[in-house]
């Protein structure tokens, strides 16, 4: 309970309502402050203006871009091409999170092409397991292997089902999920592992 | 700026310790500290304050009364009046810490202030439950959903939400010590509830834990709050690097 | 709860309902006990309180008066009624335990 200590006029039911009050204005100051804090901190270096409105966008520098990967749109066919980079660490595993995306208009169905890497590193052979476990959840039919050997450096899996474009790579230090929205060829694969140095 | 001066190195502080079932070993521990020369004036924040003094021979009283409450900053109308009957007995009151009520006296002959165990006991309990229920059951229990919903997902993004994210890490270690902290709390009251029960009941003198055990025990929890927290701040750090490195476009 | 703790009085108990037989101020029945008893019971201030606030409750003492803080009370009907049963229980206990006693 929190209460007044040093007045003199300072009564129980004066407390029980200064608790009370403070509690529930604490909570919304946290929101607020997380809310505040995430805005601050969301990296948004791009923007565009179209049609009145004003889209703000993340420019972060990627390894590859889907135009050196051989994909290309017309300018005016998209709003703003976004990329983004973001990186997470915890006890027992990390992620680093690669994203290339045209953007025909502001919602989930205006992505015209789009990849994303997810790189997954951990130490532990439970979490790599449990990895590939939800992996092949995704796909309908588990993972199929396709592709990959020494000249890749790694195994190559499709996921099964409506998610065919999307790729494992399972390298010795790290497991590699790729997203696509196209069927990428082997040799956009090649430029992928050297871009990224997995 | 003399009194000011004198006032300060009159005053003595220590840290907060033992629990609301505690009581004898907070007497016990005043008598030990006035024999000393340092004679308990209160409790501020989580401190017990005392002032500089000749040594001597007091006896003290923690005493839980039922009608106060943990809002009350100044004692209450029914506290005054209790407070009012102690005093005729011959005890002198110190201080109010929610139902704990602190008293002291210098007369050897004076009556104790409870001389019905059975009900002393049961005060005792009721407060004790009373002033932790949040604290031993409600936020156990809201960490542990928060543990369980957090552990148990299925699909490929939460596993890996929950794999990589450093910050839950640290949240999920603070959550567990202070469930350790919250059991051994409740394992402890029970302990002496079950063993003083029976004793109460029957009009003897309820068996309180010693000085030593509780300080023992307070030196453990605080240990255990110091763990959890440095945890917390370094699991917290330790992810945020990582996150900060992508900021300044290291990657 | 309070009328089954009420079924027997203990020795606090039947002192202070005896002390209420004449009106009396809250804080000055701890020394009448006392005197009553002749030294023998003595009731700590916050067993002292505890009890009377359960008397009031439980209809067997009334407030009289107060001033300021300090407040009188009086046995009821109920309350010489209850000391009656305990003192017949405790007579009951004197003479069939003598019977027996004395024999030996």
């Amino acid at each position: 309970m929190i209460k007044v200590t040093t007045s003199k006029k300072a009564t129980r039911a004066g407390n029980i309502a200064f608790t009370v009050v403070l509690s529930v204005v604490s909570i919304y100051l946290v929101l607020i402050i997380v809310t505040l804090v995430n805005v601050a901190t969301g990296r948004y270096s791009g923007e565009v203006t179209k049609n009145g409105e004003t889209y703000r966008y993340s420019e972060d520098k990627l390894p590859i871009t889907m135009a050196e990967l051989g994909v290309e749109a017309d300018e005016d066919e998209y709003l703003y091409e976004e990329t983004t980079s973001d990186k997470r660490r915890g006890l027992f595993a990390s992620l680093h999170e690669y994203g290339d995306a045209y953007v025909k208009e502001d919602s989930e169905e205006g992505w015209l092409a789009e990849y994303s890497v997810d790189v997954f590193r951990s130490k532990s052979i439970y979490f790599k397991n449990k990895y590939e476990e939800k992996l092949a959840e995704m796909g309908e039919d588990g993972l199929t292997e396709v592709g990959g050997g020494e000249a890749f450096g790694c195994r190559i899996y499709k996921l099964g089902g409506n998610n065919s474009y999307w790729r494992y790579l399972k390298f010795e230090d790290c497991q590699v999920f790729i997203k696509c929205s196209w069927e990428l060829s082997e040799r956009q694969l090649e430029q992928l592992i050297k871009a990224y140095g997995f | 700026m003399e009194d000011r001066d004198n006032k300060k190195s009159k005053l003595y502080k220590e840290w907060f310790w033992g629990s609301q079932y505690d009581l004898k070993a907070l007497c016990v521990h005043f008598e030990q500290m006035a024999a000393k020369g340092l004679m308990f004036k209160g409790v501020k924040g989580l401190t017990y304050c005392y002032e500089r003094c000749e040594p001597k021979k007091v006896r003290f009283c923690v005493d839980c009364f039922d009608k106060a409450t943990g809002f009350d900053t100044n004692a209450e109308p029914e506290t005054l009046e209790y407070i009012e009957y102690c005093e005729k007995a011959g005890w002198h009151y110190i201080c109010t810490n929610g139902r704990l009520q602190y008293f002291y006296t210098e007369e050897s002959s004076a009556v104790p202030i409870r001389t019905d165990s059975g009900a002393s006991f049961k005060s005792v309990v009721r407060n004790t439950l009373r002033t932790n229920a949040v604290a031993w059951f409600v936020l156990p229990a809201i960490y542990l959903f928060t543990i369980s919903m957090w552990l148990f997902r299925d699909n490929y993004y939460s596993f890996v939400q929950m794999a990589t994210d450093g910050i839950w890490h640290s949240i999920f270690f603070a959550y567990i010590f202070y469930i350790i902290i919250a059991l051994t709390g409740v394992a402890r009251f029970l302990i002496f509830y079950f063993r003083n029960k029976k004793i109460a009941r029957e009009g003897g003198e309820v068996r309180y834990y010693s000085v030593k055990s509780t300080k023992l025990y307070g030196g453990f929890i605080k240990a255990m709050w110091v763990i959890a927290f440095l945890g917390l701040t370094s699991g917290i750090m330790y992810s945020a690097v990582s996150v900060r490195a992508v900021f300044i476009g290291v990657g | 709860m309070a009328r089954e703790q009420l079924q027997t009085l203990s020795e606090p108990m039947y002192y202070i309902l005896l002390a209420l037989t004449d009106e009396c101020c809250g804080v000055d029945i701890m020394q009448k006990v006392g005197e009553i008893s002749r030294g023998r019971i003595a009731v700590g201030p916050g067993t002292c309180y505890a009890l009377l606030d359960k008397f009031l409750a439980s209809g067997l003492i009334v407030q009289t008066k107060a001033e300021g803080r300090r407040r009188s009370y009086i046995i009821t009907e109920a309350g010489i009624e209850m000391l009656n049963r305990e003192y017949e229980r405790l007579e009951a206990m004197l003479s069939e335990g003598g019977a027996i006693l004395n024999k030996k």
